[in-house]
């Protein structure tokens, strides 16, 4: 009830509109367009909006959220190019719905239950984001740093085949984190001499070079080629055969949410997951999976969009980012002075109430935009990347230097994007370095708050690791560490067999 | 088979010695820190850890890629356009001060777009005259964005 009150002004605010729907609009073109993608334009956005007022840069983000994961199924159906990482299942079954002249009906599926994922995600998010915060109030310095090692030994198993290769990615976000004056002692600590660094190395220039300079590396190095678009001829869905997958999507979004609220999972394993649920429960599907069934792409799009309450749960209420995008929206709280964790809730209440408003607006524009203007935008997103690429570096530079105006934050740009490349090419995933970024300089202070704790304690190790909340998080952080081990792995296979 | 093992013995090589140099950076640091506080609260502590963690993941990569029998061939690069890309990049930046940046944007989008093969002068032209004006319409006017 008080949620709902408290949304209510923002919901029929026009000004507040107005910024979702901007928000909303460019988020279906990033997310739509191959070569661009939501993490791109929020870290961009970090840049654009931080002279405005929160309110208005939490709107237009959310907007660019909502939207951009939903409208990397555009380019999914119709070019057979994922537009985001979590559009590739739909690629499976929606290019050929496509080719066999189903775009219209593949686009309408993809837009109802990307709906449906991100009403339950956000609604999920309303909803347990307070039960949350009153247990995370009580957690001590290990239990934080404990929270966000269990995030990096996740993502690093699930962003790469190699799990060695995503653990390292996420320790060289960490060490990029710990540039600059030490919190603790005021030291500069990692500057090997260059005055620059003293300030640190700004999340924004590092998020922008990592996921948009690498990206037009990347492009440029594979072929500037272009997808061929499939044709859209309109069809009539009657509502009720679109709706029909409801019950089954609930539990597509249940699995969205809960995989988004990991720290470090997000929409492309919830789709996955969802996807081999899909596959099972499905028994006659309206054709075999990968072939262009309507249900491939119910289960893909309600996962992960529903991913997108899910990951902002741990963003609020711990400050731990369950996604790159959730980890670039909490450099936007940083850059407007806001404090998400277990005070959230309680200090910045409006700003929780903010990102609420303005993801259910994000779903009811991500509606009418994927109804009525995505079937229409099929020639924008084949816009020849000869020209987008370019086009793409000088927006990078303006949002690279805009935040704090130092040309050096264009260099840092740079050396970040040349950096992605190369760890892309020789298979470490990016995503890792993001989250180590945004958690490192966290975890250093954490760490060495509770060894200096348990120091002056008679038993230290008890100080250390004695509370139920510490104990399970150490437990489920070395589980994951172990199940990753290729030797346990394969001891699990044989005991299933 | 032996050449295409060898990015992997690469790669393990690459993260085992970025973590040794770490840790020994990270060590000699907390040793001969200008002013002397406890290890428990030496900046160089976390970075140590990690060094350490480096190590220990450069070494695990470096037996799985010895025990590898082969790996995938890594895709062919376009280094031509990679280079260009780089090069006008840098480029761009460095003109941005003295030009301004509608005439550096102008000007990086001509070469960059010509260079990809872009070379009808009615897409070329308006796409290096109008995208610079656009986007100093919607950032510096519109948005109040400072330009570089």
């Amino acid at each position: 009830m008080q949620t709902i009150s408290g949304i209510l002004p923002l919901m029929l605010s026009p000004r507040f509109i107005l910024f979702v729907l901007l928000g909303s609009v460019s988020g279906l073109f990033v997310g739509a367009i191959p070569g661009l993608s939501v993490s791109m334009a929020t870290a961009l956005l970090v840049s654009i909006t931080y002279t405005w007022s929160t309110g208005d840069a939490l709107a237009t983000i959310m907007g660019v959220y909502v939207v951009g994961v939903f409208s990397g199924a555009l380019s999914a159906i119709l070019v057979n190019i994922p537009g985001a990482p979590s559009s590739v299942v739909t690629t499976l079954d929606g290019y050929p719905m496509a080719k066999r002249g189903d775009a219209y009906k593949a686009l309408s599926y993809a837009t109802v239950y990307s709906f449906v994922g991100s009403v339950f995600g956000l609604v999920v998010m309303a909803v347990l984001a307070r039960p949350i915060t009153n247990i995370a109030i009580r957690f001590q310095p290990m239990d934080y740093f404990l929270l966000a090692l269990f995030g990096l030994s996740t993502v690093g198993g699930l962003t790469s085949s190699n799990y060695a290769k995503g653990l390292f990615a996420a320790l060289i976000g960490i060490f990029f984190s710990l540039i600059g004056l030490d919190p603790i002692m005021g030291n500069p600590r990692l500057t090997f001499g260059i005055q620059e660094l003293k300030a640190g190395i700004s999340t924004v220039p590092a998020l922008v070079g990592l996921f948009g300079f690498s990206e037009v590396l990347s492009t440029v190095a594979s072929g500037l080629r272009d997808g061929e678009v499939s044709g859209i001829s309109q069809q009539h869905i009657p509502l009720r055969t679109l709706l029909r997958e409801l019950p089954r999507s609930l539990w597509y979004c249940t699995i969205g949410t809960f995989v988004g609220a990991l720290p470090g999972a997000g929409g492309p394993v919830a789709s996955f997951l969802a996807y081999g649920q899909a596959k099972r429960l499905v028994r006659n599907p309206s054709r075999p999976f990968g072939e262009g069934a309507y249900e491939g792409i119910v289960a893909s799009e309600s996962a992960n969009n529903a991913c997108i309450g899910g990951a902002l749960i741990p963003m609020l209420t711990m400050a731990i980012p369950g996604d790159a995008v959730t980890a670039i929206i909490l450099s936007v709280f940083y850059v407007h002075g806001l404090k998400p964790g277990p005070t959230f809730m309680k200090m910045d209440i409006v700003h929780f109430y903010e990102i609420l408003a303005a993801g259910l607006w994000g779903c009811i524009f991500l509606l009418l935009l994927g109804l009525l203007i995505a079937p229409r935008i099929s020639r924008v997103i084949n816009i020849p990347k000869r020209i987008l690429m370019p086009v793409v570096v000088v927006l990078c530079v303006i949002g690279a230097y805009a935040c704090n105006r130092r040309p050096f934050d264009v260099v840092l740009m740079f050396f970040f994007g040349i950096l992605g490349y190369l760890m892309r090419r020789r298979g470490f995933p990016t995503a890792p370095v993001t989250l180590g970024l945004v958690l490192g300089s966290m975890m250093d202070s954490n760490f060495r708050r509770s060894i200096s704790l348990a120091s002056t304690s008679p038993t230290p190790l008890v100080t250390l690791f004695g509370r139920p909340a510490t104990i399970i998080l150490l437990v489920l952080t070395l589980m994951t560490l172990l199940s990753n081990i290729p030797a346990v792995q394969r001891l699990l296979r044989r005991r299933g067999n | 088979m032996q050449h295409l093992r060898r990015r992997s013995v690469q790669d393990g090589l690459f993260v085992l010695a970025a973590g040794i140099a770490l840790l020994i950076y990270s060590l000699y640091e907390m040793t001969h820190a200008r002013v002397k506080a406890s290890w428990i609260m030496s900046p160089y502590l976390f970075p140590s850890v990690l060094g350490g963690l480096g190590t220990l993941l450069g070494m695990i990569l470096l037996t799985g890629a010895l025990r590898k029998a082969r790996e995938d061939a890594p895709a062919p690069v376009r280094m031509r356009d990679l280079l260009v890309i780089l090069g006008l990049s840098v480029l761009y930046n460095l003109a941005l001060a003295p030009l301004g940046f509608i005439a550096a944007t102008l000007l990086y989008l001509l070469v960059a777009c010509a260079l990809f093969g872009v070379r009808r002068p009615q897409v070329l032209l308006p796409v290096s005259i109008l995208t610079p004006l656009a986007l100093y319409l919607i950032f510096k006017i519109g948005l109040g964005v400072r330009l570089p």
